[in-house]
């Protein structure tokens, strides 16, 4: 009612509705345009794509955006226009997404264990050296 | 504590909040939604029709004389494509930008439209130049073989294209809806 009387008071100015969900609350406009972004640009990348079709893998890689592009909207509470780039970027990274997680993840999963005490002395050039020829294989 | 955290966005929503749309808009919500449904559908339809143009053109570039007829038509097309995409992107990024609440990105998004505009009209005076100097000679051409064109067996290729719509639309209805 005070929402409603503020938005009279005033044309032109409005306030985003907020959707909760699991106890997060987010703009449910920036949430569903966010989403739609993220979808059109992954079905850009997807029906251009040559060949036969990959629905299950461009599904997961599409499904992993939109998670991306949910969780940073609920976090930074994004205004529409700012959904719209984030939603683009998310489908356009794609499955960018997979990879660079997996480099970072790799990477702090080394940082841990050279962290832990009382590993085994394993030095971390020599680690190294293991871990690209594992990639080069 | 809960409903304190979600009274405090409340809060903060409303004093963050600002006009969604420049004020020819502002008191219309059913026109709003109408022209960034459509701006923004045309902006992505007309990159993907320039685009596939433009990768047409390029794999073509050893076969075709730039002079052949489909050299020409594939050229007019590319050039609607992009006039139509350069006109509906300024026109539905300085819509969207209205929301962002920010005086600055309004006014550098609405710099930037009268910057792209001028250049989108300029795509389409070039297909018209083209279209006049080329237009008997298509016509004599295009009259060699005149085979009926079907156009009923690529219906399913613009299968691609409703779906842009159906998404555009859906944001469009979205953005305006959930204010």
């Amino acid at each position: 009612m005070i929402r409603e009387g503020a938005i009279a008071a005033a044309p032109g100015v409005t306030v985003p509705v907020v959707w909760s969900f699991l106890g997060y609350h987010f703009p449910a406009g920036s949430m569903i345009v966010g989403l739609l972004a993220c979808l059109m640009v992954r079905l850009f990348i997807t029906l251009d794509t040559p060949g036969p079709k990959r629905w299950v893998l461009d599904g997961v890689v599409t499904g992993m955006a939109m998670l991306v592009t949910a969780v940073w909207i609920t976090e930074h509470q994004v205004d529409l226009f700012a959904a719209l780039g984030t939603g683009g970027t998310a489908g356009a990274i794609g499955a960018g997404i997979i990879s660079f997680f997996k480099r970072r993840g790799q990477s702090a999963i080394d940082a841990l264990e050279a962290a832990l005490p009382g590993k085994p002395a394993v030095p971390a050039d020599m680690t190294a050296t293991l871990r690209e020829l594992d990639k080069a294989e | 504590m809960t409903g304190n955290a979600t009274s405090n966005y409340i809060g903060e929503a409303m004093r963050s909040s600002a006009a969604l749309a420049p004020p020819s808009l502002a008191d219309q919500p059913g026109l709003l939604a109408w022209n960034l449904f459509v701006m923004t559908a045309a902006m992505c339809l007309g990159l993907m029709m320039a685009g596939k143009q433009a990768r047409r053109i390029w794999a073509a570039r050893e076969i075709d004389h730039p002079t052949d007829p489909v050299s020409i038509y594939r050229f007019i097309i590319l050039m609607a494509g992009t006039a139509i995409a350069l006109r509906g992107g300024a026109e539905a990024v300085s819509l969207w930008s209205w929301s962002s609440g920010d005086a600055g990105t309004v006014e550098r998004i609405a710099e930037l439209k009268r910057w792209l505009d001028p250049l989108s009209v300029g795509c389409g005076f070039v297909w018209m130049t083209l279209h006049t100097l080329a237009e008997p000679m298509i016509e004599h051409q295009l009259r060699k073989a005149p085979l009926p064109v079907d156009m009923w067996s690529r219906w399913p290729q613009l299968r691609k294209p409703a779906l842009v719509l159906v998404v555009s639309l859906l944001m469009a209805t979205a953005a305006v809806g959930l204010r």
